[in-house]
């Protein structure tokens, strides 16, 4: 039996684990952690003594999922007070994906530096953790006419300073740290690759959910989505094994972008994938339809990841291209990203 | 979902090659192909072969001369830069053209099993000077061999004779450190038209018995003078036929 908890319990994905892992009879308790509540202004991050072991449940709308705020960020302290008094033995780490797009210069708080305390945490004197489970992102390979199309997890990750990609590789670096130093911990790093579901889209899958779909001129990318069922399932597989190490995620298959438009009964907007950078929010907020910049490569040239490794460990994609595609077409798929 | 394009974006019918290059390979060319059976007849194989001319044709004449006569498809692998361009990228994919990545090349070998054309001289063949007619440029840095032992299949040489005349090179212009050959085509009928117009001379292509090797596939690296070694060896084969289908040959319109 284990006790367990989702940091980054409140997002759409990690909402999921924790739902789907209650009815696990090999779990004992499954617990979301948020560092604040949804909605809410960020936690005052010059005072966490304050707020330190003071938990706030809140039941959700749709499922009533009970989310424990716990700032630890930048003093992990709390947090490591909070695994120790749970007897937590299981941390599932969601806070990283959907959608960071926008988030700027917070995508480096909440992607490093959450990270780096959550490992301060699990390593802490009391923790009794000996499974974390990261949900990282297949954002960190390159991507580019000089790069591969199909990425395995032995490839060298881009870094390029100052994108999304080099915050999540920076904080993978924060987990693998931690693995080092914590012989006891198992440290599996899943690569998600962009998430379709009917509450939760990806970049991708947002642009895809528009009608007419804008689409690069003169580009076919082949594009592979993951189910948002797909990625709980391989969360939980890897907490369940306490697996370690690296793990692509994607559900089966790979699909080019005429195709996925064919597929949906989408019509192609077409428009020329320059990535007009700083200009693109003024155009999307006049309403014009633009290719958002960090998608621009990805509309030329393609990214697809191996996920041989996890289904060696014995995970399974459950869904197809196809039915991704579908999972954005289903009703009550309204509200984009987070 | 993949019915209609495989992965690499390659589409199963081929307008390109079915119709106006088909006939182009059959009429004015006057194809003309021996050694066949040394082609594999199912698993994978990287084949190599040499490249010239202002606008390559080579890729094309070994691709479709192979898949109409020996029922097997062929992925070329091409620099990456072409792909940045719209629509050219685009088209070469729908035509079994991948970008040249070892990863790429690897998949396409080892995993779907197809058989993959690569020009080891790279873009050294179309803009060596005419003094190098029919030389073969040197072959990388060996790089092939490594694809080919990575991927645990046979190298399977293929020689093309005709190619060069159809875009003779003049001269090799230097322009903003770039080198550019000036074809007899260009001179005759401009950039743009002189680079589609092709004269017709007669092209052969020889089929080299396949080179297979004892080393286990799959190993993180090679011992770099063996990939050397292999390569020259190659080259070596290569050149020696091309001399010996020079030297049969009667003129370069009729062959």
């Amino acid at each position: 039996m284990r006790r367990i908890v989702v940091v980054g319990g409140a997002s759409p994905l990690g909402r999921r684990v924790v739902e789907r892992m209650r009815s696990l009879a090999w779990v004992e308790s499954v617990r979301g952690v948020e560092t604040r509540l949804p909605g809410s202004p960020r936690a005052n991050a010059s005072s966490p003594r304050a707020r330190r072991g003071r938990t706030e449940r809140k039941a959700e709308e749709s499922v009533a999922i009970e989310i424990d705020v716990v700032p630890f960020v930048p003093d992990p302290r709390p947090l490591g007070e909070y695994l120790a008094k749970e007897r937590i033995d299981t941390v599932v780490q969601c806070a990283l994906v959907p959608d960071r797009s926008g988030l700027g210069a917070h995508a480096h708080e909440a992607d490093v530096i959450a990270t780096m305390c959550l490992g301060a945490a699990i390593g802490q004197t009391g923790s009794l953790v000996r499974s974390w489970v990261l949900a990282s992102s297949s954002a960190v390979y390159p991507l580019g006419s000089h790069a591969a199309l199909i990425h395995d997890e032995f490839q060298a990750i881009a870094r390029d300073e100052g994108t999304v990609a080099a915050s999540i590789a920076e904080a993978e670096d924060y987990a693998r740290e931690s693995a080092h130093r914590l012989p006891h911990v198992d440290v599996a790093i899943l690569r998600l690759q962009q998430l379709a579901g009917r509450a939760v889209r990806g970049p991708l899958a947002a642009l895809l959910a528009r009608d007419p779909v804008p689409s690069p001129l003169g580009f076919d990318p082949a594009i592979q989505l993951l189910h948002l069922e797909d990625a709980a399932d391989a969360l939980i597989h890897a907490a369940h094994q306490e697996l370690a190490g690296i793990y692509n995620v994607a559900s089966a298959g790979i699909v080019h972008w005429s195709e996925a438009l064919r597929a949906m009964e989408r019509r192609a907007l077409p428009l020329l994938p320059l990535g007009i950078g700083p200009f693109e929010p003024l155009l999307a907020r006049l309403g014009l339809p633009v290719l958002p910049a960090e998608l621009v490569d990805l509309l030329r040239f393609g990214h697809a990841i191996d996920t041989r490794k996890l289904e060696r460990a014995g995970w399974r994609p459950r869904y197809d291209q196809r039915s991704c595609l579908e999972a954005l077409d289903a009703p009550g798929s309204g509200s984009p990203g987070t | 979902m993949n019915e209609a394009i495989d992965r690499w974006g390659r589409a199963p019918l081929d307008p390109y090659r079915d119709g106006f290059f088909a006939k182009a390979c059959r009429s004015w060319f006057r194809v003309e192909w021996e050694g066949l059976e040394h082609l594999p007849r199912e698993g994978g194989a990287l084949l190599v072969s040499n490249h010239a001319g202002m606008m390559p044709i080579d890729g094309g004449v070994i691709q479709y001369g192979i898949e109409s006569r020996a029922q097997r498809l062929v992925y070329l692998l091409a620099h990456h830069g072409f792909f940045r361009v719209p629509f050219v990228g685009r088209m070469m994919n729908r035509t079994g053209t991948v970008v040249a990545h070892p990863d790429n090349a690897h998949r396409l070998l080892r995993e779907d099993g197809h058989l993959v054309l690569v020009f080891p001289e790279g873009a050294k063949g179309p803009v060596k000077p005419p003094s190098e007619r029919y030389r073969l440029q040197r072959f990388g840095r060996g790089g092939f061999v490594e694809t080919a032992l990575r991927a645990g299949v046979p190298i399977v040489p293929i020689v093309l004779m005709g190619t060069e005349d159809t875009t003779p090179t003049l001269e090799v212009l230097e322009l903003a450190g770039q080198r550019y050959p000036l074809t007899l085509n260009t001179l005759l009928f401009g950039p743009i038209l002189g680079a589609l117009a092709h004269f017709p001379a007669k092209i052969r292509v020889r089929v080299l018995p396949a080179v297979g090797f004892d080393e286990p596939a799959e190993q993180p690296g090679y011992s770099r003078s063996l990939l050397m070694d292999r390569a020259e060896a190659i080259r070596g084969d290569m050149q020696a036929a091309l001399d010996e289908m020079l030297a049969a040959r009667k003129s370069r319109w009729l062959g």
